[in-house]
This record gives structure tokens, C-alpha cells and sequence, in this order.
């Protein structure tokens, strides 16, 4: 008696929740099934580009005995730090787990490349389908090759004091777009050591704006002399 | 019918309603005009004072360099001013080229220098980008995050042109440098089922959406997908 009493009642809200139920479940499975299958995508909301990227670090590598590569660690790290304070530097993504530098690149610097020339001087990424782990690549050459690779100043040098030679190292790709998602960085020794110089590259390297350089302080476009 | 018979029934109808409504958000999510858009895009069409400088390449095509810039430049800028991408959304996308020669020969004491062009348009007639996969695409370089938007934008995009789709003068053309021009802008790709607007620009039939490919950006969907984007809307 009691147990149809309760089927007659609650009948309409024991169904509804079957379906309510089979419903997220359902959902929940799907989506499950989709993130296992995913590869790696591209993730503009953060600064670290990549899903499969879940905190902040970057590789040293000299491509020269001239200084070591424990020293070039130290002084990456100790740039990072500083740049750690940079406002953005949380909202971007970039903090809340320590960050990492590590001795070693997981690639060929995109300056060997033989096709380097060809391209300008901008570099020939290599096409990914599972980015490194590492944001950015930090490279340092001797100047005589920096000047032989990317001449007196690089194509993407807006001021001279601050040489900027970076290319993307690693690009990754969903149909007919492909995209930065690892950028490599080129210095020498001695302006690894010059503080801000170093600060300002690392900061573009890892994808913010300088604090002295904001979008407002970006290049302005000149006067066109027409369409 | 008693007030607990009718609780439970108020509550059941309740529950079937919001269980109805999950998978029809998803399907209403999916009927807008570009479902997986906003993809990746240019920084400098956030600012209405910043053109959209482009320049072109000839080097890997024997099609000249004249006639490279021609038919670029009548894409972006001369034709169709109705529909095409210039001088939209309140003026915040303008293309200008103001160098009469080709990209490769931009440096740093030209002017402008490399770093002042936005967009390179390099036509090819074999896609030298390997990561293209030998077909027309776009590649954005020059990752920045942007505070106000809390999102990463780029610098720069070079668009690789298959020389044969830019030889082809017509229609063909026009939905290349169109379709490869609006990753630029923000769009992304419709891929079939996900294309529920064929006459876009962006959903395309070698996507398996429709049967043509459109030559022009639509004033029902492209335009105003981009104007939501530069203007920081919601999406779709």
C-alpha cells in the first residue's frame, strides 16, 4: 500500500531524474571520451599557449664554451624572478607553480636551420602536435654569429639598444592555421649578464609586453602614403 | 490531488526542463555563426589608431611581383568595398600597404621596418611552409598577452598563397586571401557539422560545408562575429 502510494506520486519526479541523470551522464562520458582522445591545442587564454602546458619553464642551452650552462641557469632564473612581478605575470597564467629553468633545449635551434636565410631571418619552426614543455627556448651564441644570422639588427629589433632576436622554435597546427607556441631566444654572452637587456628579452620571450613597452608604446603606424 | 502529489509533480517538470535544456544550449551553441571562433589574432585589431600593414612576397612563384601585390591588394582593398575586410567594424581593421617592394626586402632601417608590418602575404607555388602541409594557410608569430583582455594576441601573421589559387584571378582568389585573412581577424575554421552558416567566408566546402566556397566575408555572420570580437562581446 504504502510502496503505491509512493510510485502514484512521486512516479513524475522519479523519471525526471532518470532522465535528468541519463542525461548528464551521458554528457559527462562524451566529454570524458573527447579530452582522453585530444592532443594538444592551442590556449590564448593563457600565456603558456598550450593545453598540455601546465606551468612555466624555460630551457638554457650555449651553443658556446664561452660561458656555462649552470651560469646561463642562474641568470634565467634570476631574470625570471624579477619579471615575476611584472602585473601581469599572474593574470597571464605565468605564476602559482614554481617556474622552472632547465639546462638543455629539446630541439635544433631554428638558426642551423639551412633554410634560415630563406625565411628572412624569422626563423623555421618545427611543426608540433605535442608542444615541449618548455615556453621558451633561451639560446646564446656568439655575437659574431648573431650579427652573421640576424645582421646588425634582427627583423624584430624596434630599438637598437635592444636587440630582440627571437623566432618560433616550435609552431602547432589545426588545419590551414598554425601558430606560435614555443619561441626561441638568441643572445650572447655578455648580454645575457646585462641585467635589463636580459629582463626584456626573457619578458618578450614569454609572451608579455615589457612594462616600458605597453600596446600604447608600440610601434604606431606611419603615415601611409596610401591604400 | 494532494499537496505533496502536486510538489513532486511541480518538482518533476522542473527537473525535465533543466534536463531538456543542457543538450539544447549545446545545439544552440552549435547553430551560431562560428561555433569554434574566437581563434587566435592579430594585436593591432584591438586599436583603431593601428593599421593593419601588409606587404607581399613574390619570391617562391613565378607569377611577378606587380602582379602579386595587384591581386592582393584588390582583395583586401579595392574590391567589393561593401563586403570586403577594409575599413570595417568603425574603421578598426584597415589594411594599408605603403612598400612597393617585396617583404623579404623589409629590415630594420626600412621604412617601415619588419617590425612595423602586421600581415605578410607570401604566394607560393609550392607552399615552402612545411607546417602548411603544401595548402594556403595562415601563421600567427609575436605571442603577447594583452591585459584588458585577458587573452594572448599576436603581432604578426604571415599568409602563405598558393600562386595557382592567385593566378586563377576571380572568385578563387578572393575566397583564399579572404578565408586565410579572416584567421587574421579572428575566425576560425567550420568544419562540417560545424559550419551552420555556408555562406561564410570561413566555413568553406573542402571543410564539407556546402558546395562553393564563398568569395567574400558575409554581412551576416563574418563581419559581425568580428566586430564582437574587437569589442570584446560575448560570444557567439
Amino acid at each position: 500500500m504504502i510502496s503505491s502510494r509512493f510510485n502514484h506520486r512521486h512516479r513524475p519526479l522519479v523519471l525526471a531524474l532518470l532522465l535528468a541523470t541519463t542525461t548528464i551522464l551521458a554528457i559527462v562520458v562524451q566529454q570524458s571520451g573527447t579530452s582522453q582522445l585530444a592532443r594538444a591545442e592551442i590556449d590564448n587564454t593563457t600565456a603558456l599557449l598550450t593545453t598540455n602546458r601546465t606551468s612555466l619553464k624555460v630551457c638554457v642551452q650555449p651553443l658556446i664554451p664561452d660561458i656555462t650552462a649552470a651560469k646561463s641557469q642562474v641568470l634565467v632564473q634570476q631574470a625570471l624572478a624579477r619579471i615575476a612581478r611584472h602585473p601581469d605575470f599572474i593574470r597571464a597564467g605565468l605564476g602559482g607553480k614554481p617556474v622552472t629553468v632547465d639546462i638543455g633545449c629539446p630541439g635544433t635551434a631554428t638558426i642551423d636551420n639551412p633554410r634560415f636565410e630563406a625565411t628572412n631571418k624569422l626563423g623555421v619552426p618545427a611543426e608540433v602536435t605535442t608542444p615541449s614543455q618548455y615556453r621558451a627556448f633561451v639560446y646564446i651564441a656568439s655575437p659574431e654569429r648573431l650579427i652573421h644570422s640576424f645582421g646588425e639588427n634582427s627583423p624584430r629589433t624596434l630599438t637598437r639598444e635592444r636587440p630582440l632576436r627571437t623566432t618560433a622554435q616550435e609552431l602547432l597546427c589545426d588545419g590551414d592555421t598554425c601558430g606560435e607556441v614555443t619561441v626561441a631566444a638568441y643572445m650572447s654572452p655578455e648580454e645575457l649578464r646585462t641585467m635589463p637587456l636580459l629582463d626584456y628579452v626573457v619578458t618578450h620571450a614569454i609572451g608579455l609586453w615589457p612594462v616600458d613597452e605597453s600596446p600604447a608604446d608600440a610601434p604606431a603606424s606611419i603615415d601611409p602614403r596610401g591604400k | 490531488m494532494s499537496r505533496t502529489a502536486s510538489a513532486s509533480r511541480a518538482i518533476g517538470l522542473l527537473v525535465v526542463l533543466v534536463a531538456v535544456s543542457i543538450p539544447l544550449s549545446i545545439a544552440t551553441n552549435v547553430s551560431a555563426h562560428h561555433p569554434k571562433s574566437p581563434g587566435s589574432y592579430l594585436h593591432s585589431i584591438r586599436s583603431v589608431s593601428q593599421t593593419e600593414q601588409y606587404c607581399v612576397d613574390d619570391y617562391y612563384t613565378t607569377l611577378s611581383f606587380a602582379t602579386v601585390l595587384d591581386r592582393v591588394r584588390a582583395t583586401l582593398i579595392v574590391e567589393r568595398t561593401d563586403v570586403n575586410w577594409d575599413m570595417k567594424q568603425g574603421g578598426y581593421t584597415d589594411f594599408r600597404t605603403t612598400w612597393d617592394y617585396p617583404c623579404r626586402s623589409l629590415n630594420s632601417s626600412t621604412t617601415p621596418t619588419r617590425a612595423e608590418i602586421e600581415l605578410e602575404y607570401h604566394v607560393q607555388d609550392t607552399i615552402q611552409e612545411s607546417a602548411c602541409g603544401g595548402t594556403s594557410c595562415a601563421v600567427h608569430f609575436g605571442s603577447t598577452w594583452s591585459g584588458p583582455y585577458g587573452r594572448t594576441e599576436y603581432q604578426y601573421y604571415n599568409i602563405y598563397l598558393r600562386g595557382s589559387l592567385i593566378s586563377a584571378d576571380g572568385d578563387v582568389r578572393r575566397h583564399v586571401v579572404n578565408h586565410e585573412t579572416g584567421h587574421a581577424l579572428g575566425l576560425a575554421d567550420g568544419y562540417a557539422p560545424d559550419c551552420p552558416s555556408p555562406a561564410s567566408v570561413m566555413h568553406p566546402s573542402y571543410y564539407g560545408c556546402g558546395s562553393t566556397n564563398v568569395p567574400w566575408p558575409s554581412l551576416g555572420g563574418d563581419h559581425p562575429t568580428v566586430n564582437k570580437l574587437i569589442f570584446g562581446q560575448a560570444w557567439p
